[in-house]
């Protein structure tokens, strides 16, 4: 029951095991690493240092594709896995930027679409490399050793550990619905749209049940609002 | 003095439904106690207020103003436990608490529940929550284990002591680094255990710790409490574990203690076991 849906969404598969240089560097190096990358890839107009007039990719941003292909080779991460993440995110983000052509009507903003994916995609292809090299933990510990504030690094594990438990209630309700739908429904009807917001709303109801056990299980052993945090090693 | 003292006990749930009526009971050192009785009987309510998670506010009032004031007061009470400062209402509500401990219906370690005792009583009491998924919210299991610790403000060389020693203790060394997530069901329950055995409590209270758990995951789980010298108190439908690990049962139904008493002469009962939801257990039936 978990295993399933913690292959089918994980992001970080490749994250732990591995003996790469980019395995074996110090997190706060990776982390801080990325934000830079993405930052600078953010931040350059397509016109700096243009490779030609007219093609929406900089310079700064070709390094930054050369840096991610080499990170995922040398990491040993499966192309295959990676491009199926990238895609994903890439199929959102396209049906979002297609409101900037949407709201000219059709008739331009296609150069800025085009921008929008080029940064969003290396940006989540950045993450993807960061996140597949380094436990979640580590990064974690790195996030609190450069001076995040610990509730925010709490929230952000907090996140990590309940997306499956989440994912995976969904997944039951999804079922349990199934095994009872006796004439499969053709393509999107309103009672399938209807259907699929009823069941958002009462994910929403079980994670906020679910939050209040989990309050609750802190208080059980003595939280007072403070995260205290194991000490770690240091990484040479 | 008994570890936890119980006398005349009500709850009522804000909206309005009693979940506990007159309850009383005391446990002493060591002991073990099963707690039993049928679905929405009130043994969940009953450890929730054990470990101060519940306001304990309404035992020792009745008379004062009407029922609804009362439950409005509780949830009130219960906002300001788990926000704490929040806002000048939630103080003048814990106030309103903190007046009615002198007459308070649960005492743990001989303190009464009230927000300066609460440290106090929740190292006493250890709570393990039903869900694992509920009771494992840290990243990894190490940090899990260490959370009760941490809070308790131990220094970082005995809690990474304590942490060490409690995951062998329930058989579970060689999952320190893992996360829960890729846990099965039964090692997770065996981890809420060491993460709430690292506070050292002297009274463990379970509610339905072999709930979804395998036979063998099940047998796991029961060598590892029987080996623990704290009292437990262990809520379950699991009658034939209740059998083996506690030498008392307390019957509770509706709200209400029904029995109290030796485990063996309330589990034999079968009129009284059928007239509350249960059955007699398949061990005792040949034997009778």
């Amino acid at each position: 029951m978990q295993p399933d849906s913690i292959n089918r969404y994980s992001l970080d598969r490749y994250s732990r095991g591995g003996t790469s240089l980019l395995h074996r560097a110090d997190p706060r190096v990776k982390l801080l690493a990325a934000v830079g990358l993405i930052l600078s890839i953010g931040f350059t107009p397509p016109d700096f240092l243009p490779l030609a007039t007219g093609v929406p990719i900089s310079m700064i941003q070709l390094i930054a594709l050369a840096l991610v292909v080499v990170g995922v080779q040398s990491a040993g991460i499966p192309w295959r896995y990676f491009l199926r993440r990238l895609g994903g995110f890439g199929l959102v983000l396209l049906l979002l930027s297609l409101s900037i052509p949407l709201a000219q009507g059709f008739r331009g903003g296609w150069d800025v679409l085009l921008g929008v994916l080029v940064k969003g995609l290396l940006s989540f292809a950045t993450i993807l490399v960061l996140v597949n090299t380094t436990p979640f933990e580590r990064l974690l510990w790195a996030m609190r050793r450069l001076g995040m504030p610990g509730l925010l690094v709490s929230t952000i594990a907090a996140m990590y550990r309940y997306v499956f438990v989440l994912l995976d209630e969904l997944e039951r309700m999804r079922r349990a619905r199934s095994a009872r739908t006796f004439v499969p429904a053709r393509g999107l009807s309103t009672a399938e749209l209807r259907n699929g917001a009823t069941r958002i709303g009462m994910l929403m109801v079980r994670a906020s049940d679910r939050a209040e056990r989990v309050h609750a299980a802190m208080l059980a052993r003595g939280f007072d609002g403070d995260f205290p945090m194991l000490d770690e090693p240091e990484l040479n | 003095m008994p570890l936890v003292d119980v006398r005349d006990l009500s709850y009522r749930y804000a909206d309005g439904t009693r979940a506990l009526r007159h309850v009383t009971f005391a446990i002493d050192d060591g002991e073990g106690v099963g707690l039993v009785g049928p679905n929405g009987a009130g043994k969940s309510t009953l450890l929730w207020h054990l470990n101060g998670l519940l306001p304990e506010c309404s035992g020792h009032k009745a008379g004062q103003g009407s029922d609804r004031a009362k439950a409005e007061q509780g949830r009130a009470g219960q906002g300001s436990e788990s926000g704490q400062r929040h806002s000048a209402n939630d103080d003048a509500a814990s106030d309103n608490v903190n007046a009615s401990s002198n007459g308070c219906a649960v005492h743990v370690v001989g303190l009464p529940i009230s927000d300066e005792h609460l440290p106090a009583i929740r190292r006493a009491v250890g709570l393990v929550f039903q869900d694992p998924d509920d009771q494992l919210f840290c990243p990894s299991v190490r940090e899990d284990v260490a959370f009760g610790p941490l809070n308790m403000g131990l220094p970082q060389d005995e809690v990474r002591r304590r942490v060490t020693e409690t995951l062998a203790a329930v058989g579970l060394s060689d999952v320190a680094a893992r996360l829960p997530h890729h846990l099965s069901v039964g090692e997770r329950k065996r981890v809420c255990l060491a993460g709430v055995l690292a506070c050292q409590p002297r009274l463990l209270a379970l509610d339905e710790p072999t709930a979804n758990l395998d036979p063998r995951a099940r047998r796991q789980l029961m060598t590892v409490l029987a080996e623990l010298p704290c009292a437990k108190i262990i809520a379950s439908h699991d009658l034939e574990m209740i059998l083996e690990m506690c030498s008392r049962v307390i019957l509770l139904d509706e709200g209400q203690v029904r029995a109290d008493g030796s485990t063996t002469e309330i589990l034999r009962d079968e009129p009284l076991l059928v007239a509350h939801g249960l059955e007699l257990p398949h061990s005792l039936r040949n034997r009778a």
